[in-house]
């Protein structure tokens, strides 16, 4: 046959397939259109939006841009190579004189270009938009965005055409074409969630996975290509795996059995594959599900069970499944599960065990002061007075005596989780998250992230301590408070605020001897000092720092230089017990349901707790199983008339309740 | 034209076809006739180079088939589930088969589409299965094809476009010397066209003949003596004898000459050699009446 009539009857297919199926490229093009352009055409006078929106839309974030191209190249797949999938077609389209060879080339042409043409006229539009509103940068970005969504597109429909040829029905090929493009991104997915799940020291920020993830993956790719270079060497790499990708589609084409048409495989060999893959894939969704009851297992193993029968029916097409052929499946896929998950659950690899060496890293950051440490309440957390990094919140400690404290704490929580046999849970109530980072000399960060429960390292860390206390967290670290003060670029006013009112106002400048007092105090502040974040319970005193939202935090009483201060400049109020009358409860809370509060008498088992303890609102904690009543207290100054607010949780079993109880009404205890 | 030397397939664990051979001779109208399941489309389908055979090999011209290369546009396989692509007219057929086979005949088409009365601008979907027959039927004879592979072509057709059927098909074998094999699972639709049968069973060619022959060389005769001489029969091929007085029915399997030759010494009173139906044939060479191939011969 000669080059022309060749040629001929591959125009004659394209053609062909273009006629039927138009209307997929005008939906999808109408899709594109209506998504980016319309609203763009729509508000053309407001420019201020529309660089916004053109800067957003060129940079591949539309939502339409990132459906259409994963979306639009799997249907297209679809509708190329139905013709395969019933008997009729496949004989009437296989008789016509023309080869293997050229109905693939033929129909993967005219698919691929079913979905590319609509996304150029889309971008071309665009393009023309951004031009026409002087945005030459977007104008640029849509066209690299193009090349992106045309090689990503071309990737997934290459992707897709396999599982056409694989598959012998369109319902198996759909299913196909979505697991084989999700397929890479779902292993290192899995992983992922299996290593979160089991390993206690595992996180996903930094780990080579989020990489691969995102590599595997390439709508996670685009915000990196900032160069033409990049983007160029990426597409370039797009079309070598397409171009690799077809030709195993070809060989499987040419290989293909057409009688298996309407079946649902048409290669018996990868019938256990996709039963594996089905199986595994929705065994694991459905184990993550149960994650929220608790029962990842349990989950996985009933999943693993109905998915299995429910896959097997699928690629065998029937429902007698029960044979021995499909207990032999059924038995392997077990074994293969479950030695997959104990590679996690025993931590085979001894990840846990693999404590960073400190004489081989570079710098370590240890995240446990930056929401403050767990068990000191939330006195702590609400004043601001956590410690932040010199920038971005990043605590990187570069000096030996500081990464060996970081390298103890980190050995401490994985003996700590070992003994206490940490479930599953990813967090706990009480638990505070405390994050390690290790740069290692010419390799990449390596992370490890520990969610338990912090009192039991606020009583057992002598490394915490240590770190609290070592002079390289000194000299870089303050309260952030003190640290805002001295670096903000305005002119920031403090007001010196009593119970009730302002007692002093300091403009800008005035109060370098009160931060400088508060230096001190912090320089000199022991481990223990920090945990006794109460404030001082004989007196009280509060600075509140003049930004609009009145920031404030309290003073301890070992806080003596800034105590000092504040005595010498008669900001000092006494804050005698014996002084103070309980006023008004208010705000109570039972476990989860919220209820009206009574101004009123509150009950004498409030009372009875300590003022230490009223004082320090939200310390008194009881944990998931035990009701409890958060109950919103405010003080009075019998002399001064000065107010004081706190808050108290209590055991309900502590508290004797009126006769009626009505959790949608009111509740006030018997006095 | 067409050789098929024993092909197996097998369709997962069922055995469609069976250490089959045979051989279709150019410019002839071969008619494979078989129950349902015996294994005829399966036929076609391989030789139409749509079905692998898992062993065996089919040639098409000395080509293999399957090679679309050279026999693409040569053969042309008329499928007994007709398949459209949809939306399209029979002028969009048209086009597009235009556009496939160098050798297509866009007078004969319009011809046939006139003789049909097909309706070129409407939706083939919308017409009846019949019509779709004929739309294919006029597609296909249009290709001019070397080799035509009919599966059940005429069901569904009332007898008028039967009748055109079969005379196209047959001047294109007379003119051109087209070969032709046709499938159907009642013989007697098509004895009357094919020159040459076979009969598939489970796979198997259980009986391939030229139909000339078959019908020349059974007779069913009668015969009356004078005097009834000793086994008048004696070198004759009886299938099957009977008696009704002085007259004998018998089914002898040779030629005429050779039964009026073998008879003749005895001076035979009456001496009738009688046409027998297709029909007949078939079961006396099948084996007698009570056969398995019984449903196609009725």
């Amino acid at each position: 046959m000669n080059t022309k009539t060749s040629s001929n009857k591959f125009k004659a297919l394209v053609l062909n397939d273009m006629k039927k199926y138009w209307v997929f490229s005008l939906a999808l093009f109408s899709y594109l259109f209506l998504g980016k352009c319309v609203p763009v055409i729509l508000k053309l006078n407001d420019t201020e939006w529309l660089k916004d929106i053109l800067a957003q839309l060129s940079n591949f974030q539309s939502f339409a841009d990132i459906t259409a191209s994963f979306a639009a190249p799997v249907m297209a797949s679809l509708l190329v190579f139905r013709y395969l999938h019933t008997v009729s077609s496949v004989s009437v389209c296989h008789s016509l004189p023309v080869s293997r060879k050229q109905h693939y080339l033929a129909h993967s042409l005219s698919g691929y270009a079913l979905c590319a043409v609509p996304v150029l006229a889309s971008q071309a539009v665009m393009t023309v938009i951004a031009l026409a509103c002087g945005e030459k940068s977007s104008a640029a970005s849509f066209v690299l965005t193009t090349v992106f969504m045309l090689t990503v597109m071309l990737v997934t429909f290459s992707v897709s055409n396999i599982a056409a040829m694989l598959c012998g029905t369109s319902l198996m090929h759909a299913i196909g074409a979505v697991v084989f493009n999700v397929l890479p991104a779902s292993i290192v997915y899995f992983i992922m969630m299996y290593c979160s799940i089991f390993l206690t020291g595992f996180t996903l920020d930094g780990t080579p996975f989020r990489s691969i993830l995102s590599a595997v993956f390439p709508v996670l790719r685009f915000a990196g290509f900032s160069r033409v270079p990049a983007l160029l060497a990426y597409a370039l790499c797009c079309i070598a795996v397409s171009a690799a990708f077809s030709c195993l589609g070809y060989l499987l084409y040419r290989n293909r059995k057409l009688e298996c048409a309407s079946d649902p495989l048409c290669y018996r060999k990868v019938t256990p594959l996709f039963l594996f893959i089905m199986t595994f894939t929705l065994a694991t969704v459905t184990a993550l599900m149960f994650t929220v009851i608790d029962m990842f297992m349990a989950g996985l193993i009933a999943g693993f069970i109905v998915f299995f029968i429910f896959s097997a029916m699928l690629v065998t097409k029937t429902v007698r499944i029960f044979n021995m052929r499909m207990l032999k499946y059924f038995v392997t896929f077990s074994v293969i599960t479950a030695v997959f998950v104990s590679v996690f659950a025993f931590d085979i690899t001894g990840y846990e065990d693999r404590q960073p060496d400190p004489a081989k890293a570079e710098w370590a950051s240890a995240d446990i002061f930056s929401d403050g440490l767990a068990g000191s309440g939330e006195e702590f957390r609400y004043c601001e007075s956590s410690y932040t990094g010199a920038q971005d919140d990043a605590l990187v400690f570069e000096s030996r005596e500081a990464m060996e404290y970081i390298a103890g704490i980190s050995r401490e929580l994985a003996d700590i989780s070992d003994k206490k046999g940490i479930t599953f849970d990813l967090t706990f109530n009480e638990g505070s998250t405390v994050k390690f980072s290790y740069g290692r000399r010419s390799y990449a960060r390596s992370y490890k992230r520990y969610d338990f429960s912090g009192n039991s390292i606020n009583s057992a860390s002598d490394n915490v301590k240590g770190l609290f206390e070592c002079s390289e967290f000194k000299e870089k670290y303050r309260p952030s408070q003190v640290y805002e003060l001295k670096t903000s670029p305005a002119r920031t006013n403090v007001e010196i605020m009593s119970l009730t009112d302002t007692v002093k106002f300091l403009s800008y400048g005035e109060y370098d001897d009160l931060l400088a007092a508060m230096d001190m105090d912090f320089e000199e502040r022991t481990f223990e000092e920090e945990l006794m974040n109460t404030p001082v319970t004989q007196t009280a005193g509060y600075i509140a720092i003049g930004y609009r939202n009145r920031v404030t935090f309290a003073v301890r009483a070992t806080d003596r230089h800034t105590i000092g201060w504040l005595m010498e400049n008669g900001c000092w109020e006494d804050m005698n017990p014996d002084n103070l009358v309980l006023y008004r409860a208010e705000g109570i809370v039972y476990g989860m349901h919220e209820l009206s509060g009574k101004s009123g008498i509150c009950t004498e088992e409030v009372k009875k707790i300590p003022l230490e303890q009223l004082l320090s609102y939200g310390s008194d904690m009881y944990g998931d199983d035990t009701p409890y009543l958060e109950i919103m207290l405010t003080f009075r100054n019998r002399n001064t008339g000065s107010e004081y607010m706190t808050g108290v949780s209590i055991p309900v079993s502590r508290v004797t309740f009126m006769d009626r109880i009505d959790w949608k009404d009111d509740i006030m205890a018997k006095d | 034209m067409i050789k098929v030397n024993n092909v197996d397939k097998s369709f997962k664990h069922i055995k469609a076809l069976s250490s089959l051979s045979m051989n279709v001779k150019k410019g002839s109208i071969y008619g494979l006739v078989g129950t349902n399941g015996s294994g005829k489309t399966t036929l076609l389908k391989h030789i139409a180079g749509i079905f692998m055979p898992d062993s065996g090999e089919i040639y098409v011209d000395g080509i293999p088939a399957g090679d679309s290369q050279h026999l693409g546009e040569r053969v042309f396989f008329f499928p007994d589930e007709l398949y459209f692509f949809g939306n399209y007219s029979l002028s969009d057929m048209e086009r597009l088969y235009r556009r496939l086979y160098r050798s297509w005949n866009r007078d004969r088409f319009d011809r046939l589409t006139e003789m049909l009365s097909l309706s070129r601008g409407v939706k083939i979907s919308r017409f009846s299965k019949g019509v779709q027959k004929q739309a294919m039927f006029a597609l296909g004879m249009s290709t001019m094809p070397d080799v035509l592979l009919l599966d059940e072509p005429v069901d569904g057709l009332d007898p008028i476009v039967r009748r055109i059927v079969w005379d196209f098909i047959v001047s294109d074998v007379a003119e051109r010397e087209m070969t032709v094999l046709i499938s159907s699972h009642n013989l007697r639709e098509i004895e009357g066209i094919c020159d040459t049968v076979g009969i598939l069973s489970g796979g198997t060619m259980v009986l391939e003949r030229d139909l000339d022959d078959l019908r020349s060389s059974v007779h069913k005769v009668q015969t009356a003596f004078r005097e009834r001489p000793d086994n008048p029969y004696k070198g004759l091929n009886v299938l099957s004898s009977s008696a009704s007085g002085s007259v004998d029915m018998m089914i002898i399997k040779n030629t005429a000459e050779e039964i009026e030759e073998a008879l003749a010494p005895h001076s035979p009173l009456i001496l009738d050699l009688l046409p027998l139906t297709l029909e007949e044939v078939f079961i006396y060479e099948l084996g007698g009446e009570h056969n398995e191939y019984k449903d196609i011969l009725e």
